[in-house]
């Protein structure tokens, strides 16, 4: 607990929100673009678990370090693949910190999901079409309390010390365990529905295609 | 076994929780509370009829400003509120409540006056809020913050630097009183002849009601309060740096602790407190003291008048652990704490039927409604404020008699779900208080650093000393003992050196947004040269250490 205003790093000028807001942005539509084409049903469900998590964001404010948009970055990641499970936790950091404040600690959530999500694709966290449990268990403890440490150095550059800093983590390892905790719970609670919401709907896409193609085929 | 040590684990975390944030249950009782959420309430609430008028001091953020709310007393529905958007420093001057009647230069209907920092004492209509009238005294860094006193058909108001008396009808100007001084919280007292009014250069003045001003100067100090006219004198308890000094008519009667609360007089008794004590004093042809206990109080003492038993003094707790305190000084208060357990300034409020009303540090107001019976506040013994229901513990219970259910039907995931959510909602709502002792933990970790500048006067050495950087100059004061938290200090000597202060409360404690209105990117503060890991009113002190406040 630190009372005092400007605990997140330094201020930015105008300028420079602007430059933070273009990089972030063009780091998302760089990620889209690629690798391929998405179909109007791919843009929808991504669109809104975006939402659907931005809203998480702000929804659960009050309640200190409970974010199961970690979990969600680990899920869009294993289910979408690196690319859009990373712009999915830029643009979420984005749209929620419009209502929850937007500055410097942007850039540091943005990229600590964004590695969360990269992680989740990674991992292995969804095996025949079902999410394996421990693992995603064992993936959001250790993604809360990484995306926390993360999160904490955009207050590093103001000046401080790193016997500071490490006194700084240490006084905040209770509200990573509330996040790990939340992200536990997040993971019991929304996981498998959300792992098969995603790829259900990814497989019916894909099968639909494929008849499209076959059709096109024997006419 | 794994559900039934997922079951245990989660029992047991809920028998943890710390105690005090488990409202008793008095069903007898009648409270409600609201977090008014804009600011102290530093000076008592008045109850009138059905009504619960309190004012609130403001934290100049966002749009929230100081306010003036009336509350309906049985529901706590809200009857109205005024806010004062030009308010410009901590509000403390106490309400006054006027019955509707009519004098040389008018009538009247009930009203509450309220005197504002920004010069300008208000009357408001008692049942809508409506303004009635108006007028403006002078500014100088702040306006009225001392204790208005009614005078026949007129109120006399103590102005920054002098003194003003309206005609209650229409809020015409009938005296105005230039003053040497300024004040601050210097109350106003109405003798036969005249007014009583102190200073922050130490000077008492006796004012008559023709204006004609006789200066004493008392000693080295403040006068912080509205002089007390006893059968022995006039009493002052004047503050200096560090400590007290009690004087009857210029003589020094006794040299108590640092920051007096302000002291009443009932009957020939006079109640006082310090950091240190609340002390009583008989004053019958001199004053002298006859009863103290250690208590740490510096905000409203107030009288409880009970039928049938003796009156109750009541003092407020400025420390962490809060809370209300009431007695008689020279045997031990009982104390009469609160689920929101902070440093207190108000006194409380009470209604000749025995209602009372609790206003705290971080604007959050409760209120209990009944007769002296069903208060019952001696039966206390637990000293907790009654009832509520704390709902984070209620919402526990239900998880946990789902969880059991969900076990007996043998729904294994539906269990660990709802386990862990248990776990979860118990985390969170334990996180306070964990955090705040795993903070203290560890800020022991971090090795003391000196910070001493050479230029500053050796008496400081050994003593606790302020430096706020502020723009372009740097302020400091030193000398100062006795002062536990970096909040107490920083309250003093800003007060002090006449530099403003704004503040923020928030569940996680107290912020400070601005000094001398400068907001920059938010301020921080070290003590002997390193940072805090907690807030101002948990950082402790030494009796030498040296708090530093920079721009973040």
């Amino acid at each position: 607990m630190v009372l005092t205003s400007g605990t997140h790093g330094p201020s930015l000028a105008p300028f420079e929100f602007l430059t933070l807001n273009i990089i972030l942005i063009a780091t998302c539509f760089v990620l889209l673009c690629q690798p391929k084409k998405s179909t109007k049903k791919d843009v929808l469900i991504l669109v809104s678990i975006t939402l659907a998590a931005a809203a998480s964001r702000i929804l659960l404010e009050p309640f200190p370090n409970v974010q199961p948009v970690t979990l969600m970055c680990l899920i869009v990641g294993a289910c979408l693949g690196a690319r859009r499970g990373m712009a999915f936790a830029i643009i979420t950091t984005l749209l929620s910190n419009v209502v929850l404040s937007h500055g410097w600690w942007t850039l540091f959530q943005a990229s600590g999901w964004a590695a969360v999500a990269f992680a989740g694709s990674k991992l292995n966290l969804i095996i025949d079409n079902k999410l394996e449990m421990r693992r995603i268990v064992v993936a959001s403890i250790l993604a809360s309390v990484l995306f926390d440490w993360w999160v904490s150095l955009s207050i590093y550059t103001s000046g401080m010390s790193l016997q500071e800093f490490g006194i700084y983590i240490l006084n905040g390892l209770p509200f990573d365990v509330v996040h790990a905790l939340a992200s536990v719970v997040s993971a019991f609670w929304i996981g498998p529905w959300l792992a098969n919401l995603i790829t259900e709907d990814q497989l019916l896409s894909e099968s639909k295609h494929f008849i499209g193609e076959a059709d096109g085929i024997s006419s | 076994m794994k559900r039934i040590l997922l079951l245990s684990v989660a029992i047991l975390f809920c028998f943890l929780i710390p105690q005090n944030s488990i409202a008793d249950h008095d069903t007898k009782n009648h409270y409600w509370e609201l977090d008014l959420d804009n600011g102290f309430i530093s000076t008592k609430p008045i109850i009138i009829g059905d009504s619960v008028i309190v004012r609130t001091s403001g934290f100049w953020t966002g749009e929230d400003r100081p306010k003036v709310y009336s509350f309906d007393l049985q529901t706590g529905e809200e009857n109205w509120r005024y806010t004062n958007d030009f308010s410009t420093n901590h509000d403390l001057s106490p309400l006054v409540f006027v019955q509707s009647a009519s004098g040389d230069c008018g009538s009247w209907d009930k009203m509450v006056i309220v005197g504002w920092t920004d010069g300008r004492v208000t009357a408001l209509d008692f049942t809508t809020g409506n303004l009635i009238w108006q007028s403006q005294t002078e500014v100088v860094n702040y306006g009225i913050t001392g204790a208005m006193a009614l005078d026949s058909d007129e109120i006399v108001v103590p102005t920054n630097k002098g003194l003003s008396r309206f005609c209650l009808a229409d809020g015409s100007e009938t005296l105005r009183v230039e003053l040497s001084q300024t004040g601050w919280r210097n109350g106003i007292t109405v003798t036969e002849d005249g007014y009583l009014i102190g200073d922050e250069g130490g000077v008492l003045n006796h004012i008559s009601k023709d204006g004609i001003i006789t200066s004493q100067k008392i000693g080295e100090g403040k006068i912080r309060h509205a002089p007390l006219e006893t059968p022995a004198g006039v009493l002052v308890h004047l503050q200096s740096q560090g400590s007290s000094s009690i004087f009857v008519d210029g003589e020094l009667i006794s040299t108590e602790g640092p920051s007096p609360a302000i002291p009443i007089l009932v009957g020939d008794n006079v109640y006082l407190g310090t950091l240190n004590d609340v002390i009583k004093m008989q004053c019958d042809e001199t004053c002298s003291v006859v009863g103290r206990t250690n208590y740490r109080t510096n905000g409203e003492i107030v009288r409880q008048y009970v039928p049938g038993q003796i009156d109750r003094i009541w003092f407020s707790s400025n420390t962490l652990e809060g809370g209300w305190s009431y007695g008689v000084p020279g045997e031990n208060l009982t104390t009469y704490d609160t689920k929101y357990n902070t440093f207190k300034t108000a006194g409380p409020g009470f209604s000749d039927d025995g209602s009372m009303a609790f206003g705290d540090d971080n604007g959050i107001l409760m209120v209990t409604v009944g007769n002296y019976a069903t208060n019952s506040i001696s039966n206390q013994t637990h000293d907790k404020s009654p009832i509520d229901i704390d709902y984070a513990l209620l919402l526990i219970l239900i998880l946990i008699l789902v969880t059991f259910s969900l076990q007996l039907k043998s729904n294994q995931v539906a269990v660990v779900r709802c386990g862990l959510l248990t776990l979860l909602v118990v985390a969170i709502v334990t996180l306070p208080e964990v955090s705040t002792i795993w903070s203290k933990g560890v800020s022991e970790l971090q090795p003391s650093n000196e910070d001493w500048d050479d230029d500053w006067p050796n008496d400081w050495q050994g003593t606790q000393v302020l430096v706020i950087e502020l723009q372009n100059r740097t302020v400091v004061d030193g000398g100062y003992e006795g002062y536990n938290t970096v909040e107490e200090l920083t309250d003093i000597v800003s007060s002090n050196l006449g530099v403003s202060v704004e503040y923020e409360t928030t569940d996680i404690g107290v912020w400070i947004t601005s000094f001398d209105g400068i907001a920059g990117s938010g301020w921080e503060f070290t003590v002997d040269g390193t940072r805090s890991n907690v807030g101002i009113s948990l950082a402790e002190l030494d009796e030498d250490s040296v708090v530093r406040w920079s721009l973040a």
